[in-house]
């Protein structure tokens, strides 16, 4: 599995746990809670158009 | 209540989705590192300047999250399928059989793109004809960019009244349509589609080979919109649920019928070049041009302009075809069992339509698996500018879910192939892997474009938009009623969806200015219908099914002209009608 790959991964899982985060602190009414599941959910959404900006150090690292 | 509509909080409310197309279309990024960006913007004009409370984006992108798992479940569904048909040997007897019984590779690609994905856009939608088709279109030589292309052109007509006119309830029951009022509706829609469903017959064959592929394809295309886009108009007024359901697959058996016309008997040559090198080479045909080469239909390629193909392979984006799809691939080792029948190859797709028949026309079935059910609730809120949005459940049936059908389909596709003796070991870890290896890189752009979506919806700027163009337009609002549809669709990706979001908005400002109430609405769903061939989600599961999951733009390069010419046809017949 190529690097790349586990990042999407990684970020798509730290995605849906962030919106669920989200959820639960907004039902349940506790700010923090929901401020931390926004934040995770908006970096792991972010993670693609990052990797897409960042310099290529060439072919070999992504793999 | 109404929010202002200003040139900037027009401008504003157009940012995401201009930065969106900008990206996808001029910068060539894939939906997923676009979609996030324009998430993020929605945010941002959301919260700065249309003063949506925290509260309000987090309910609502959580809203379009659990949207987005519904949506993915179809996708890494049908990438379980692919790959337990590839797995499996199937797709080269698959392509054989075919060719046996389709010998013109036109009516190949026409059953695969066109009548198939039409026939189980009747049966299932949620993006499963795309899903589908798109791997039997590459299984059949066909290069993965257009594989993506033709069933998204193919199926969309069927949007409003396929999938047991899911979309065409919703437009009713979101408008109070009913009686007389509703048969007239009915009319001027099947009418629309009608209009989507013969240009996209006409642009499948042009992509296919320009004039030299309408002339090759005009009986087909005759018989088949007829059949398709005339039989869901006459069978709308006796029953607005079934008819796209009994037109498509009329049309569907209509095309073996088509297939024994002299025209169509013999065998012909794959020298299109929408068809993979290999399988032209195999067919005695030259190799597509390769960069430097000279373009199709200048000096020196001694072919005529009109025999070349819409798209040409310099087209193609960096990485296409099957070079993109073996890097993602796990190697598989040779079978050196007999090879499957034709009816073999088909068994995961006769699963999925017998499992989607047995399930959803089946009312004792359907009901009794629809008890079960996963309920999300979403309170009202109120934006500081006043945009109110009602509290809101959204419920999912999984049992009765279209991706649920898809696994239960590659379940018995897999344990039919094993005991055919084409599994062999390790092939389920090999299925696994690929399986994630392809779907999880969509995963994120699906989950951004719903999330903007609803973050755009909850905050007023989808009605921003809507009455920005209303209140501009004025007399000549029938010529955008349908493109307003195909927003609702870009958006959702689902003529539902649009019809829901827009539908109460349309018969509103069409009563407002005076309009046919029934011209507008049909305009509204065939747009949406027409908008489902753009809609990133549905592009997406193109991509991600055919291994080039990053060249949406290229796909939407395509589309576009096509969904705005459908538009612009439409809105002149809806201007000159209401």
């Amino acid at each position: 599995m190529s690097k790349l790959l586990m990042v999407q991964v990684l970020a798509s899982i730290g995605a849906l746990v962030g919106i669920a985060i989200v959820y639960a602190g907004l039902q349940e009414e506790l700010g923090v809670l929901a401020t931390v599941g926004f934040v995770l959910f908006g970096v792991s959404l972010l993670v693609t158009p990052v990797i897409r900006l960042a310099p290529r150090r060439g072919a070999g690292d992504e793999t | 209540m109404d929010l202002p509509v200003t040139a900037s909080s027009w401008l504003l409310a157009f940012l995401p989705l201009a930065i969106l197309l900008a990206l996808m279309l001029g910068a060539r990024w894939g939906v997923a590192e676009a979609g996030p960006v324009a998430w993020l913007i929605a945010v941002v004009i959301a919260f700065t300047y249309f003063e949506a409370p925290m509260e309000l984006i987090g309910f609502e992108s959580a809203q379009g999250s659990w949207s987005a798992i519904t949506v993915l479940y179809v996708v890494w569904a049908s990438i379980l399928i692919y790959e337990v048909t590839e797995e499996g040997g199937a797709f080269e007897p698959l392509r054989r059989g075919i060719a046996r019984l389709l010998p013109h590779p036109l009516l190949q690609v026409l059953a695969f793109g066109w009548a198939f994905a039409s026939f189980l856009q009747g049966v299932t939608g949620f993006g499963v004809p795309v899903a589908v088709c798109a791997p039997l279109l590459l299984g059949i030589g066909v290069r993965p960019l257009y594989a993506v292309i033709i069933p998204l052109i193919g199926h969309a007509w069927n949007n409003t009244f396929g999938t047991l006119a899911v979309a065409w309830l919703g437009l009713k029951e979101v408008t109070n349509l009913e009686g007389a009022a509703a048969a007239e509706t009915a009319l001027y829609a099947a009418a629309f589609i009608w209009v989507l469903n013969l240009l996209g017959g006409f642009l499948v064959c042009w992509l296919y080979k320009r004039t030299a592929g309408i002339r090759e394809g005009l009986p087909v295309i005759i018989v088949m919109s007829l059949l398709q886009g005339g039989l869901t108009l006459a069978l709308s007024q006796w029953n607005d649920v079934l008819n796209g359901f009994i037109a498509s697959s009329v049309a569907f058996a209509a095309i073996f019928l088509l297939a024994r016309l002299p025209m169509y008997r013999k065998e012909k040559p794959f020298d299109s070049d929408i068809f993979r090198d290999d399988i032209r080479q195999e067919s005695g045909q030259p190799q597509g041009r390769s960069a430097g080469e000279p373009a199709p239909g200048s000096a020196g390629t001694g072919r005529p302009a009109d025999a070349q193909p819409a798209l040409t392979r310099d087209d193609q984006p960096e990485g296409t075809g099957a070079q993109a799809l073996a890097a993602t691939e796990e190697e598989r080792p040779a079978k050196a069992k007999r090879e499957l029948s034709l009816n073999q190859a088909f068994i995961p797709y006769y699963a999925l339509v017998v499992i989607t028949f047995g399930i959803l026309l089946v009312p004792r079935f359907k009901e009794g698996l629809s008890l079960f059910t996963v309920t999300l609730s979403f309170p009202a809120a109120v934006t500081g500018l006043g945009f109110e949005s009602e509290a809101s459940e959204a419920t999912v049936a999984p049992f009765v879910h279209a991706g649920t059908f898809l696994l239960l389909a590659a379940l018995i596709a897999y344990a039919v192939f094993t005991r055919l003796g084409r599994m062999t070991r390790g092939s389920a870890g090999r299925i696994g892997r690929n399986t994630v290896a392809k779907s999880v890189p969509s995963t994120i752009a699906v989950i951004a474009l719903i999330a903007m979506s609803n973050v755009m919806a909850g905050s007023g700027m989808v009605d921003v938009l809507a009455h920005g163009v209303a209140n501009v337009t004025g007399d000549y609002y029938g010529l955008l009623a349908p493109l307003i549809g195909g927003l609702g669709a870009f958006m959702t990706t689902s003529n539902l969806a649009s019809n829901l979001l827009f539908g109460q908005f349309q018969l509103s400002t069409a009563q407002a200015a005076g309009l046919s109430t029934a011209a507008i609405l049909g305009a509204q769903t065939a747009g949406g219908a027409a908008g489902n061939m753009i809609a990133p989600g549905n592009v997406l599961l193109g991509t991600t099914t055919t291994g080039i999951l990053g060249q949406e733009g290229a796909v939407l390069r395509v589309t576009i002209p096509l969904f705005l010419m459908v538009s612009a046809i439409i809105g002149v017949v809806v201007y000159f009608v209401a």
